[in-house]
């Protein structure tokens, strides 16, 4: 209702503006164009963002100074910090990134934005650049209509570009134009008072067009035109860097803790920021003059020295914050905590994730994981154990304890840890970025079946669980010792998949392809027990199709594992070479050597 | 039409094979012979290990480890020669 309202007020101002003057729709047109523009450049640049960029930012963002500059070297490139700030967001949610880096991501991204200023203020008011905008527009348009997806993004950037420069030449023809109606200037309000009003205005400005690209473009033009005072126009670049962080805000808004972190440490620090810029406004001034006349800039070139003066307070901003960057995650991660509910809820999964293709890919890699440590606990805890139990008795070589055997509800460990998360992620796939032409759509595919045979092995587990317990206490101790071995079977290999996950290197293909091997060998042991205890009469008929139904059981549990186990941390782990992935045995591979006559046990 | 696609395709695959036998082929056979060096060390050590092994089933599990990496090692060499005679590595 509230926002009705505030479109509502939004069109009755912008009405009364066009009605009372003609150069008013001008700066407005120009307004619009400009943001349009930048709609375009976004678009342009997320075309080329499957890949590239993300490669970029995965490999240099290991310590603060490489994210610091991937941060200012980005922004400067792409015009917008929006856009960096919004992927950055998206692989802090999917894990790709710590908290720490984003930071520095963001505060990197707030020095590059301020290059905007001395394009503007450089460029766009000396050269006519609505002579290079038309070219630009016309070029871009026909490249958008191209079918290659680099072609259309290449038509984007330069018809964003062109907007860009045609929403600068109308703002400046306007603002042109209107000082002959009406003297803005003589609103100029000194002393502090003015740059509390100022202040408020630059922060409502960037708040309404969501851009302080945008509001540095009017408040430049406004300056050289001589519709507002250069103290003034101060106040308004620093009421805008504070508004720019209500973008961050709005895209964290459906990100995950992580994501709403890293906007609350881009809000504190821009308010930080605009703070200090505000209390020491009067040095800062006298800073950017000493700078600007030793750079050889006028001393009536205002536009270049608001560009300085933007420049010298954003930069002022993270020489003091950046020591506080540690403090400040940590302070972030204790007053923003993460919610506890009754089922379990996906931790990495958000939309913010699944809007390019390697975030998601790293997203639903990370949620698999987590499924899958959880559904090892379960089919541990179906066997009577726990990992911890398992990780001990693998390593001691303790024959397993049945006396301990407590009664698991394998169905509401089901709905409350696996069933939310599994659907979140089947959900999260069907909704991200990620299409079949996409060279991610591989790992997608995988990472699917991997969650299947997760839900499939607890799904076994439960319907062997019945028998575990029913036959964990019998006083036939061949049915005991038939049920031991299946549970041994699956401990081991449990407790292998844990060596190999906590290993990661070249050493886990063997050790995978071993336990594959070994699983076949004991199947084969395992079968040929049971056989020998039916025929021996030393059990019932109805134990003989338990054991036998529960043996396959068994080992669809720990074939499903071992897949599992070898999508997430062997065959599609990007960590390892494809040579070293290639090695691997298939299964026909391993039969051959299971069935070679000195490996017949 | 059938030409101009067909100067396309062959073109394409110019480049490719190119691309193959410029860039990812000596790296990946690179990588293939430090993957059978390691092997061919590991099996080395288990050869040992288990010339010394008294217990029967640690015994036998050493044995599977070195059959596994005889597997993996004569996979390695296969994929090796097909490496080395311009062939990339298949997809996994």
């Amino acid at each position: 209702m509230s926002q009705r309202l505030f479109l509502a007020a939004i069109f009755l101002i912008l009405g009364y503006g066009f009605w009372i003057s003609p150069e008013f729709k001008y700066i407005s047109a120009g307004v619009a164009i400009f943001l349009f523009g930048m709609l375009f450049l976004e678009e342009g640049f997320q075309s080329f963002s499957g890949g590239l960029l993300q490669r970029i930012l995965h490999k240099s963002t290991n310590n603060l100074a490489k994210s610091l500059t991937f941060g200012l070297v980005t922004t400067a490139l792409v015009q917008s910090s929006s856009l960096v700030s919004v992927i950055t967001i998206s692989f802090l949610s999917s894990g790709l990134l710590s908290l720490a880096a984003g930071i520095g991501i963001v505060f990197g991204a707030n020095l590059g934005t301020t290059t905007g200023a001395w394009l503007i203020a450089g460029l766009g008011l000396k050269v006519n650049i609505a002579a290079y905008a038309m070219p630009m527009l016309v070029f871009g348009v026909v490249l958008a209509f191209q079918k290659s997806k680099k072609l259309k993004g290449v038509g984007s950037i330069l018809a964003g570009l062109g907007f860009l420069f045609l929403g600068i030449h109308y703002m400046k023809e306007g603002f042109e134009t209107f000082k002959d109606t009406i003297e803005l200037a003589q609103f100029a309000l000194p002393g502090y008072a003015g740059v509390f009003v100022y202040g408020a205005i630059g922060i409502v400005a960037t708040v309404i067009m969501q851009s302080s690209h945008a509001t540095m473009v009017i408040i430049i033009t406004a300056l050289a035109a001589g519709q507002i005072t250069y103290e003034n126009a101060l106040a308004l670049a620093i009421g805008a860097n504070v508004g720019t962080t209500v973008t961050a805000i709005i895209g964290a808004m459906s990100a995950n803790i992580q994501g709403k972190r890293l906007a609350a440490a881009h809000l504190v620090f821009n308010l930080a920021t605009g703070l200090i810029a505000i209390l020491f406004i009067y040095q800062l001034a006298w800073l950017v003059e000493a700078i600007s006349r030793s750079v050889g800039i006028a001393s009536d070139d205002y536009a270049l020295k608001l560009a300085v003066f933007h420049t010298v307070f954003n930069l002022l901003g993270i020489v003091l914050m950046v020591p506080f960057i540690n403090y400040l995650v940590v302070f972030l991660e204790r007053v923003m905590g993460e919610v506890k509910t009754a089922l379990d809820q996906p931790k990495y999964l958000d939309a913010a994730a699944g809007k390019y293709p390697d975030s998601a890919v790293n997203a639903v890699r990370n949620e698999t994981n987590r499924l899958y440590i959880k559904g090892l606990k379960i089919v541990a805890k179906g066997i009577g154990l726990s990992l911890g139990d398992i990780h001990t008795q693998h390593t001691r070589q303790t024959p397993i304890q049945t006396a301990q055997f407590d009664d698991v509800d394998i169905d509401q460990q089901y709905e409350r840890h696996i069933k939310p998360i599994f659907s979140a992620i089947i959900l999260f796939m069907s909704q991200s970025s990620v299409s079949s032409q996409d060279k991610q759509f591989g790992d997608f595919h995988w990472l699917r079946v991997a969650n299947k045979q997760i839900v499939d092995a607890v799904k076994d587990v439960k319907h062997m669980h019945k028998n575990i317990l029913r036959y964990a206490n019998a006083h036939n101790s061949e049915i005991r010792r038939g049920y031991d071995l299946l549970r041994l079977q699956i401990a081991n290999t449990v407790a292998a998949i844990e060596l190999i996950r906590s290993t990661e290197d070249n050493s886990s293909v063997i050790m995978l392809d071993q336990l594959k091997l070994e699983l076949l060998h004991h199947d084969r042991n395992i079968n040929a027990e049971i056989e020998q205890m039916i025929r021996s009469g030393k059990i019932s008929a109805n134990m003989a199709t338990s054991l036998i139904n529960d043996s396959a059981y068994t080992y669809n549990i720990c074939d499903q594992l071992i897949q599992v186990c070898e999508t997430l941390y062997v065959i599609h782990n990007p960590n390892f070479t494809l040579a070293q992935r290639s090695v691997a045995l298939d299964d026909d591979e391993i039969l051959k050597i299971i069935d070679k006559p000195e490996q017949r046990p | 039409m059938s030409m101009q696609s067909d100067f396309r395709d062959s073109l394409k695959k110019a480049f490719k094979g190119l691309k193959k036998k410029t860039r990812k082929i000596p790296k990946q056979a690179d990588d293939l012979r430090e993957v059978l060096l390691l092997l061919k060390q590991r099996e080395k050590i288990l050869q040992h290990k288990l010339n010394h092994e008294k217990d029967s089933v640690k015994a036998q599990r050493i044995r599977n480890e070195i059959e596994i990496i005889h597997g993996q090692r004569e996979k390695g060499l296969r994929l090796l020669r097909g490496v080395n005679e311009g062939e990339a590595l298949p997809p996994l």
